[in-house]
């Protein structure tokens, strides 16, 4: 994975998994890699990764069963919310660039109405 | 603490190649050995590793004044091929399983073979890449406490790096510590806990990455410039 | 031990090959001159082979201390450095793998010229020559007193002295590679170095004889060798290797 160099791994690993979660790559209740799969998979050290599931542990993400590992939490509702959670940063996100450059709500989303995608535009 | 060096000396002729060099390292992280050539990184490890012999100051070991004993629980390896002439691939892993308790003979086998390295091959004739990734994989298949890993990923393509960074971080744990010289910043920049920066032998900064990367959002490579 | 003695001993594999090559060349040409009755090249095995062994007494002899040089000239000295063994160990497993050399050998070349001899008296003269040739050794021990104790006593001056050349080659070599780190000249300091402690044991060795009594004791059988030469030899073979040693563990970078 491709890192963003001036901020912190154990965030960006946390946003890959929940990435993942979202799509449903990693499913509710599924078993979560252990710590060294972990550090191996992101080329992470293992107190990054014992840091990566306390903290996805203090949010709900996952929980810890001792002794069998790491799983991914078993509530449909987290996974919406942590979708809702996810889009709204993004918008966040863009809508403060996008007026940062003069943009207003309305011409935004004029302009996404607009927006075509690579490719859409052969059809 | 691991390893405590109390104002490390060494001089080569009139030059001093480690001087006054005072650092400590923690058991279960692992350290990036930063900074540029001549700067005292080698020879900070081999003194460690008992090679060299300091001029001056000390090396404690888990409290006590390093020596040979200590050398079964340390694992270094050297920017040079060191393998005897006269042995091959099996060889190498039959010396390592002499002389070290903690050398893990099948866990050799396995990490050779996977790097396209047999058995019957001789170091000798092994071109660069080959010798390095054979040196990686004697060091790597012991169980040591300390690991003192001199340019690893020097002179080895892309991919076969990202293998070794993969046994690296499957060995690396609570229970041992790796310190890692390199100059590619890029490669070791997520894994690495601590970048332990040398100019001139002496210390010029240890910093926590993570830490730096929350406070000031400098990545390693920004931080080699400001620091060096 | 053992294990650093065995790649010790490894080290010194091409040699112990070549030196038994060339022992086997020298044979076939003097079998070849008897069976074939051609003088020249018997007589011409032989002087090759007189020659030869002097050339191989004097390389077998020092070849410990030239190996010891060429692991600290080389990186190949972190095969030993790393390893969790004590200098005692290391430069004991050196010295042992040598003395082994040396009896491997001298001990095949000897065996294998006495047989040719032996073989070769058989074929020109017959059984009564070879015979004849046996008794007439044994009647020349008798007549010129020489005892078996003597051999003993031979071989035991030889050891003391060899092993004076090795430890004082180990300190010479170690003193120069300490004094001069990563330097090409480190392989002539050690030569001279060798010299000047030979020199320096030499004077303390015609000390020693000035003291009343020392010199006049009797000596061992046939043996210009007595119990204070002996007593000598032996104290300043373990100074050499304890300073040498002391000097690795202390000062010595490879």
């Amino acid at each position: 994975m491709d890192y963003n160099t001036g901020a912190p791994i154990y965030l960006q690993v946390i946003n890959e998994l929940k990435k993942k979660m979202v799509k449903g790559e990693l499913k509710p209740g599924e078993k979560m890699p252990s710590g060294r799969d972990l550090a191996v998979e992101y080329k992470v050290n293992q107190n990054t990764a014992a840091r990566i599931y306390r903290e996805m542990e203090l949010k709900g993400y996952c929980f810890t069963r001792r002794g069998i590992g790491t799983f991914v939490s078993e509530e449909e509702n987290m996974f919406q919310d942590l979708k809702k959670e996810m889009a709204s940063e993004l918008l966040a996100n863009f809508m403060h660039e996008m007026s940062g450059l003069g943009y207003r709500k309305d011409d935004i989303i004029d302009q996404i109405a607009d927006y075509k995608e690579d490719g859409e535009n052969d059809a | 603490m691991m390893l405590e060096c109390r104002e490390l000396t060494k001089w080569f002729g009139s030059k001093a190649a480690v001087a006054d060099l005072t650092l400590d390292l923690e058991r279960g992280k692992i350290y990036g050995l930063l900074g540029e050539n001549g700067s005292g990184k080698t020879t900070w490890m081999k003194m460690v590793a008992g090679l060299t012999k300091p001029g001056r100051g000390e090396i404690l070991y888990e409290g006590h004044p390093i020596d040979w004993h200590d050398k079964a629980k340390i694992a270094y390896m050297a920017t040079e091929p060191f393998f005897y002439d006269f042995m091959r691939v099996g060889d190498v892993g039959e010396y390592y399983e002499a002389f070290f308790p903690d050398f893990d003979r099948e866990k050799y086998g396995k990490t050779t073979r996977s790097m396209g390295l047999s058995s019957e091959m001789k170091v000798r004739n092994l071109s660069s890449g080959m010798s390095a990734k054979l040196k990686l994989a004697a060091t790597l298949s012991r169980q040591a406490e300390l690991y003192l890993l001199d340019e690893p990923l020097n002179g080895i393509d892309y991919k076969a790096r990202e293998e070794i960074i993969s046994l690296i971080l499957e060995e690396a744990g609570e229970d041992n510590t790796f310190v890692i010289s390199t100059h590619l910043l890029e490669e070791v920049e997520s894994f690495i806990e601590y970048a332990v920066f040398i100019k001139d032998g002496h210390l010029a900064d240890k910093v926590n990455l993570e830490s730096e990367r929350m406070k000031t959002g400098r990545s390693l490579t920004e931080l080699y410039t400001d620091i060096l | 031990m053992g294990k650093l003695i065995k790649y010790e001993f490894r080290k010194q594999r091409t040699s112990r090959v070549a030196i038994f090559i060339a022992l086997a060349v020298t044979l076939a040409g003097f079998w070849t001159g008897i069976l074939f009755d051609n003088n020249e090249i018997m007589s011409l095995s032989i002087i090759i082979m007189s020659m030869g062994a002097v050339f191989v007494l004097i390389y077998v002899g020092i070849e410990g201390i030239l190996v010891f040089n060429r692991d600290l000239r080389t990186k190949q000295s972190y095969m030993l450095w790393m390893l969790p063994k004590s200098i005692w160990e290391i430069l004991g497993a050196k010295f042992i793998s040598a003395f082994l050399q040396m009896l491997i050998v001298f001990g095949i070349s000897c065996a294998a010229v006495g047989v040719s001899v032996a073989g070769a008296v058989l074929t020109i003269g017959g059984l009564a020559d070879l015979v004849r040739m046996g008794q007439k050794m044994s009647r020349t021990f008798v007549e010129g007193g020489i005892q078996w104790t003597d051999f003993v006593y031979i071989a035991f001056g030889v050891f003391l002295a060899w092993t004076l050349v090795i430890m004082t080659g180990f300190l010479a070599v170690i003193l120069a590679r300490t004094v001069l780190v990563k330097s090409k000249f480190a392989g002539g300091l050690a030569v001279i170095l060798f010299f000047a402690i030979n020199f320096a044991i030499e004077r303390i060795y015609d000390l020693m004889n000035k003291i009343p009594g020392i010199a006049s004791s009797a000596n061992f059988g046939a043996v210009d060798l007595n119990i204070w030469d002996v007593v000598f030899y032996i104290v300043v073979c373990l100074a050499l290797f304890g300073a040498s040693g002391l000097l690795a563990e202390k000062k010595l970078s490879v």
